[in-house]
């Protein structure tokens, strides 16, 4: 496999020279550097590895050559980062592919990245900022028989781990299909209409050999659902059911219960109005393809947040909810609007207001003539959206974003995040639901053609606990400054204060500033300071990244 | 789009096949166990309390050898075969293990007879008596035909005949640890529960050998050490303070000749997994028992693997 992709890379390479003359080779690729020298600093229980240094390296490389394709990534890990997992090391290849593709077949062989409907069935990706890729090493095929069918399939084992410069496969293997029918495309006469039906249904199996002498393990688990998708002029809705069989594992206490999950998307958009409202209902569904892993660990599928990713210091990391995949029943709903220009209130550029809520709440479990104990090991039953009093977590949170003049524009945020520590846990000093209140001043002025500012003020305030005692480490303040010449340049710095810290000793300063420069597709990044602990997520998946003070130089190169 | 949709409907079909699981717990598991010995609940807790064993490979490369050295207290010429046997344990330790079996070619005999007012406590048990007449009576051609006798895993010694006098159980015993042909190999874990009396034993046993044709039987025999007890000694006389080591007192699952190994009890790694329950008499003190696990080949009688395992 390695032999063949190398020569697919080396013969596509030794063909850039022919590229202008031959318009079917097509080379594109990144590459991301990130090093770091870290220091001790016992304030905030930052350590210095034995290494001192630490760096993560990649390159993608993607080649098509008429219907011909194939891709890699390189990666190093000598040894990696801070917050990665800890088994990564070692200098190899971590990604690879090549297939063949044309109007009615696309075949890969390698390394595969798919997404059946929402991907609550089967999703496969890469997020390098979460050290996350659950690629499936295998074989795809997709079918596209009629115009307006899709038929995918995929066969293989998970990537779990980097180690010693080689993929390290998960124990199970992974099969799945997908089927996707556009009605508008296939039944005559339907193609001009307005009113749009998608319509989908994925299967997927795992299979794990039954490696437990106290328990029959089922060794071939599915996942199966359908999905629809409307959409009539301005208004679309959406919507995906799937069931899981028997899976046990170390995420439910290997208990026998089916799971399932429901999603349902509406939304409405029009010149100046978005509405989107979302609503899920999950029930013991994490589907891995080892039934013994947990974190975040070769994950099948994918369970879709229900909350908002945000970007503020403040709220993005010190209260972030991570998607409980063992059960949460979570609705979101997001507004935004334009007031028009030349309005009173919208002014000569206009104004724009955003609210967003969501709500998670902990399945109803009902054990009503149900023994949990005996041999079914099925110990309870739950209905779709059947939730419970159980509170995992809410957001009210509004921006109103205007812009002043050519020069200067202003957005004022506030957020308020109740998380339940017991079940989403962030922190050790906490216990059940961490109430926060966050304010945000974010304003940018440009000084001239080539030089801008960008100045935010952040707050985070914590209510006490309910003995009345400082929760968690009480308050926050973050001041950002960043400082931009166009076209490369850009310096930034921040400082987050946990001013409210019941423990004055702990009133520590997170000093951190940014240096870097821009050109074309290069980026080289230079940072220097203390980071703080915690949980980074992206669409509800969660990485723990220890404190660290110290030196971080990165470097970016797309072509 | 016929064609799609059957494609897709098979595809289902085949992909959805997921195992559907009614009982959650093996055979010889949770169905069989009597789970009042367990204190602290039922067959769930016991597992999710980390108490049911998860066996990792099996690296034992010896082969074990078991002496049953047939006796009785009333023999005079069984105190120097047990000797015999003690020492030969001792000079292999965790390799050769004895058990003594008080039972004569008949059963019992004047050997094993209760006969007070010395002799009045009864080493024999219904499945050690059944071991006895079974090779004693039943064995074609047999050597068996008085105390002391004994087995060295009941190897064939050329002849015919498992059993044999304790004069040669040391020369037979060096033969087979030398010839170490390792064809079955066993582990296992277990837990005793004072408040109960309540003991769970979980075994997993590995045919190593493929050419194994003949049905295997698991047995255990539970053993007592050191009970202080008459015995009638060679020169005639009664030691009334004699101590006899390893007395097999009966079989945890009341089997003499155990329970054969079948796919019932076989893992997908082609495993055998027996598990039992036994509550202890109270008669007896936990620290001074322990059980001798072996596999026995139904056919020939030769015991492939034997380990020990303590009870408390």
């Amino acid at each position: 496999m390695k032999i063949l992709l190398l020569t697919t890379v080396i013969v596509a390479t030794s063909y850039i020279g022919y590229s202008q003359q031959d318009d079917g080779l097509n080379i594109t690729g990144n590459i991301e550097s990130i090093f770091q020298y870290l220091n001790e600093d016992p304030l905030i229980d930052a350590t210095q590895p034995d290494s001192k240094a630490l760096i993560n390296s990649y390159m993608n490389v993607f080649v098509t050559y008429k219907n011909f394709k194939a891709g890699m990534r390189m990666e190093s890990y000598l040894p990696r980062i801070q917050g990665y997992p800890n088994r990564f090391d070692g200098t190899g290849l971590g990604m690879r592919y090549v297939g063949y593709t044309n109007d009615w077949v696309d075949v890969t062989i390698g390394s595969i990245y798919e997404q059946f409907g929402s991907g609550m069935a089967l999703r496969t990706y890469e997020d390098r900022s979460l050290g996350y890729d659950n690629f499936l090493d295998g074989a795809r095929i997709i079918l596209r028989p009629y115009k307006g069918v899709t038929i995918k399939g995929v066969y293989g084992k998970q990537r779990l781990s980097f180690e010693e410069g080689k993929i390290v496969h998960a124990d199970g293997i992974v099969r799945g299909i997908d089927g996707e029918v556009n009605l508008n495309s296939v039944i005559p006469n339907f193609e001009k209409s307005k009113f749009k039906v998608t319509l989908g249904g994925s299967f997927v199996s795992k299979y794990q050999k039954d490696n437990r002498q106290d328990l029959i393990l089922p060794e071939n688990v599915g996942v199966y659902g359908g999905r629809i998708d409307l959409r009539y002029k301005r208004f679309n809705l959406g919507g995906e059911y799937v069931v899981k069989g028997q899976d046990p594992s170390s995420d439910n206490a290997y208990i026998y219960n089916y799971g399932h999950a429901a999603l349902i998307n509406f939304g409405y958009s029009q010149k100046g109005l978005g509405i989107i409202l979302s609503a899920k209902s999950v029930d013991n569904m994490s589907y891995r393809s080892d039934r013994d892993k947990d974190l975040q660990d070769v994950f099948i599928n994918y369970l879709p947040a229900m909350n908002k990713t945000h970007t503020y210091n403040l709220v993005a990391t010190l209260y972030p909810y991570a998607t409980q995949p063992v059960g949460e029943i979570a609705y979101q709903a997001e507004v935004l609007y334009t007031i028009k220009r030349k309005t009173p209130l919208g002014g000569k550029y206009g104004m724009t207001l955003n609210g967003n809520f969501s709500i998670a709440y902990r399945p109803n479990q009902n054990t009503n003539g149900i023994n949990p104990n005996d041999s079914s090991r099925v110990t309870y039953t739950s209905g779709p959206f059947d939730m419970s009093d159980s509170l995992y977590w809410r957001d009210i949170n509004f921006s109103i974003y205007k812009k002043f003049s050519k020069k200067f524009n202003l957005k004022v945020s506030y957020f308020n995040i109740v998380l339940n520590n017991d079940v989403a846990k962030v922190t050790g000093n906490a216990h059940g639901l961490i109430k926060s209140n966050i304010g945000v001043i974010a304003a940018g002025y440009k000084i001239n053609k080539k030089h801008s500012v960008r100045v935010e003020l952040q707050g985070l305030f914590i209510e006490d606990d309910d003995y009345g005692n400082i929760n968690d480490n009480g308050n926050w303040a973050t001041a950002v400054i960043e400082y931009s010449i166009s076209p490369g340049w850009f310096i930034s710095i921040i400082d987050q204060y946990n001013y409210g810290n019941s423990n004055v000793n702990n009133r520590t300063h997170y000093l951190y500033g940014t240096f870097g420069y821009i050109k074309d597709a290069t980026r080289i990044t230079l940072g220097y300071g203390r980071q703080r602990a915690g949980l980074f997520c992206v669409g509800g998946v969660c990485r723990f990244v220890p404190a660290s003070n110290g030196l971080t130089l990165s470097f970016t190169q797309s072509f | 789009m016929k064609k799609i949709f059957l494609i897709l409907s098979i595809a289902a079909i085949l992909f959805t096949s997921c195992d559907k699981v009614d009982n959650a717990y093996p055979q010889g598991g949770n169905t069989t166990l009597e789970w009042s010995l367990y204190p602290n609940g039922d067959s769930t807790t016991y597992a999710n309390n980390g108490l049911w064993p998860v066996f990792t490979a099996n690296t034992n490369t010896n082969r074990n050898i078991l002496i049953e050295d047939f006796t009785g207290h009333r023999c005079t010429f069984c105190p120097p075969a047990a000797t015999e046997a003690k020492n030969i344990e001792q000079t292999n330790p965790g390799r050769v293990f004895s058990t003594a079996i008080h039972t004569g070619p008949d059963g019992i005999g004047d050997f094993q007879a209760v006969v007070p007012p010395t002799y009045t406590h009864d080493f024999t048990c219904p499945e050690g008596l059944e071991i006895g007449i079974y090779f004693g009576n039943d064995w074609p051609g047999t050597i068996f035909t008085g105390n002391p006798k004994g087995t060295i895993s009941r190897i064939d010694d050329g002849n015919g005949q498992v059993t044999s006098s304790p004069g040669n159980w040391s020369n037979a015993t060096t033969t087979a640890l030398t010839a170490n042909d390792l064809k079955v190999n066993i582990q296992a874990a277990s837990n005793y529960f004072p408040s109960t009396e309540g003991y769970f034993l979980h075994t997993e046993i590995d045919v190593l050998d493929a050419t194994l044709t003949n049905d295997l039987s698991i047995v255990v025999y539970v053993c007592e050490d050191s009970i202080i007890k008459p015995q009638k000694m060679p020169d005639g006389s009664t030691n009334s303070n004699y101590i006899h080591h390893n007395v097999m007192r009966t079989c945890i699952d009341g089997y003499a000749f155990g329970q054969t190994l079948d796919d019932a009890h076989k893992d997908s790694n082609g495993k055998y997994h027996y598990n039992y329950s036994y509550k202890l008499p109270v008669v007896y003190n936990p620290q001074n028992m322990h059980v001798l696990i072996f596999v026995r080949d139904a056919v020939t009688e030769e015991i492939y693997q034997v380990i020990e395992q303590h009870i408390q």
